[in-house]
């Protein structure tokens, strides 16, 4: 009994972030059709962030081309999914056994996945050798080299045009399991031997090493983790957006995800979670200033937050903290003190990451 | 060679022409402590650095028993048993005391339930249970040194390199770490290997001292031959007389 509490206590953050994610489900879609899209857009950016945190917030390595593996994904759960009959005019030239697969969304998003993770695992035998800058620069010339393949590879992806006819399965619940599922694999990820060994990496690369982590199959290990998890949410993306072109998964999104893991804290779970829900609120915001100033505001006022975050705040706003209940207690406690004239140490109350 | 030990022939490390080190040999024996002594830049901690990996040697041979381990990368060196510490002590600082402790019984304990087992049993015996779930960042200066002390420990090493252990430390700081490290030996038979510069701790924990000076060997023996070395006291005290143990 009381080891199965503790086993339900360890998954404290995931639950409270859940319950959060939860709430939002049931509340965005009363204040209607508009408001419920954003959502799903927004819980997709969770997954999608979440997935980025598990290579770059626990290996510390921030990677500028794991939207790669979203296009990967998006394009195979596109092809799978497409009905035969549209598929036999949009596609002419595909290949057989694509021209006749139609299967549902859950084969689709193993599917996705799976080819996403053994991209990641290819492209991980070189890449995860490379030390912290040059990995980051590598992974951003995958990028373009994906981009450029999906813009021309006529046959298969109808290049710069618009791929459509994709079914739109994704829910707001879909989008919804897609988030949680997502953060409860990254957050066993994060406390398993494998994560701690990575974290460990993180802080510091000799010691790491003295301590017997063998940094690159470590690096590789997360390396394929992340790309399944962002294949399943480029599958689970594509279903929602139904038409989509190469530039949805290029450098816009690169920027935006980086932008959401910076300002909610690289090195914490939750950050991965929280950067994304207020870049949403932000980007709301500035969109509705855009109807005054022009188009751009949005992407300028996020720069800045970005840059304003990094100055001001380098480990994004969780800093490295995971939510908790004990530490919203402690914090509740502590305001009340402070009320009473004792002294602020809110910081301290924050427990750590564990 | 003795099968229970560490050994190094001939390690050179040449670095565009500056000979760092330069065709030293060492034997580290098990369940003995072995001191490595020298002035600044006898190239200690590079020597150090080639027997565990972090630098390639130019030259050289380096086996434990018969099994050569030259040119291994640092994590399989101490996965063949050969743990070290840092003289800056670098501890992972955004992980508890236990979780850095816990990194090294993982190479020991494939499941985490069992290595946090074990990481335990180290912090208890290093007295840092009441530090164990801070941040490794906002330890002070002595307790980071223990618990790096003790992450080399959890590891299991048969053989322990301790580069500068005591270094910023109090007096009675560095009393404690120094009880410490005489123990290890007794626990398991591990053999270890000191860099330290003050010649008491030396002369109180080491069974044996080499002499490094200019990347060469210089001399090698017990506490008393080596007090006894005009050589050795010339080179590294400048002809002072060297402390009672």
């Amino acid at each position: 009994m009381s080891y199965l509490r503790h086993r339900v206590l360890a998954l404290e953050t995931p639950i409270l972030l859940s319950l959060i994610l939860l709430l939002v489900t049931f509340v965005a879609p009363s204040a209607g059709l508009s408001i419920e899209n954003r959502a799903i857009v927004m819980l997709i950016n969770v997954a999608l962030v979440v997935g980025l945190y598990s290579f770059a917030g626990l290996s510390g390595v921030l990677t500028f081309g794991h939207m790669s593996f979203m296009g990967i994904g998006a394009y195979a759960g596109a092809l799978v999914t497409i009905p035969v009959v549209a598929k036999g005019s949009l596609l002419p030239d595909l290949p057989g056994f694509l021209a006749n697969a139609e299967v549902s969304l859950p084969i689709a998003i193993l599917i996705g996945g799976g080819l996403a993770a053994l991209f990641a695992a290819i492209i991980s035998l070189p890449i995860a050798r490379l030390p912290g800058l040059a990995l980051s620069l590598a992974m951003f010339a995958v990028l373009i080299i994906c981009y450029q393949v999906e813009a021309n590879w006529d046959s298969l992806t109808r290049g710069r045009q618009a791929l459509l006819g994709v079914p739109t399965n994704t829910t707001i619940w879909v989008a919804l399991a897609t988030a949680i599922g997502a953060m409860f694999v990254v957050f066993a990820y994060q406390q398993s031997r494998f994560g701690l060994r990575l974290r460990a990496a993180r802080e510091d690369e000799y010691s790491a090493a003295a301590t017997g982590v063998n940094i690159v199959r470590e690096r590789r290990i997360s390396l394929v983790i992340s790309g399944a998890l962002i294949g399943v949410v480029g599958v689970v993306y594509a279903q929602y957006l139904g038409v989509f072109t190469p530039n949805d998964f290029y450098l816009d999104l690169t920027f935006m995800t980086i932008a959401m893991l910076v300002i909610g804290g690289t090195r914490s779970l939750t950050g991965a979670v929280i950067g994304p829900m207020l870049v949403a609120v932000l980007t709301y915001t500035l969109q509705q200033g855009e109807t005054v100033t022009g188009p751009g505001l949005q992407q300028v006022g996020l720069a800045i937050v970005m840059v304003l975050v990094l100055v001001f705040r380098p480990s994004g706003l969780t800093n490295g903290k995971e939510l908790k209940l004990s530490t919203v207690v402690t914090r509740f406690r502590q305001g009340r003190a402070d009320r009473n004239g004792r002294s602020s140490e809110t910081d301290k109350a924050m427990t750590a990451v564990e | 060679m003795n099968e229970d030990s560490f050994s190094a022939r001939g390690i050179c490390v040449h670095f565009d022409g500056v000979k760092a080190v330069d065709g030293v040999d060492l034997e580290i024996r098990r369940g003995e402590i072995l001191g490595l002594v020298g002035p600044n830049g006898a190239g200690k901690t590079t020597l150090v650095n080639a027997l565990t990996g972090f630098e390639k040697p130019t030259y050289g041979e380096c086996s434990i028993g018969d099994r050569d381990v030259l040119g291994k990368p640092p994590h399989a060196m101490a996965s063949v048993g050969v743990a070290r510490t840092f003289q800056a002590g670098r501890l992972f600082n955004h992980l508890t005391v236990l979780e850095n402790i816990e990194v090294a019984a993982l190479k020991r304990y494939r499941l985490r339930r069992h290595a946090e087992q074990w990481a335990i049993e180290v912090v208890e015996s290093l007295k840092l249970g009441a530090i164990r779930d801070r941040l490794a960042g906002e330890l002070s200066h002595g307790e980071a040194r223990t618990v790096e002390l003790g992450r080399a420990i959890a590891l299991k090493p048969e053989f322990l390199l301790l580069d500068e252990p005591a270094a910023g430390l109090n007096e009675s700081e560095s009393d404690r770490l120094v009880g410490v490290i005489a123990e290890i030996p007794r626990q398991g038979g591990c053999g270890v290997l000191i860099i330290e510069h003050d010649m008491k701790v030396i002369m109180r924990l080491c069974d044996r001292i080499h002499v490094l000076d200019h990347g060469k060997s210089l001399a090698e023996g017990t506490p008393e031959e080596i007090r006894g070395n005009a050589a050795v006291t010339e080179a590294y005290l400048g002809g002072t007389v060297m402390p009672d143990a």
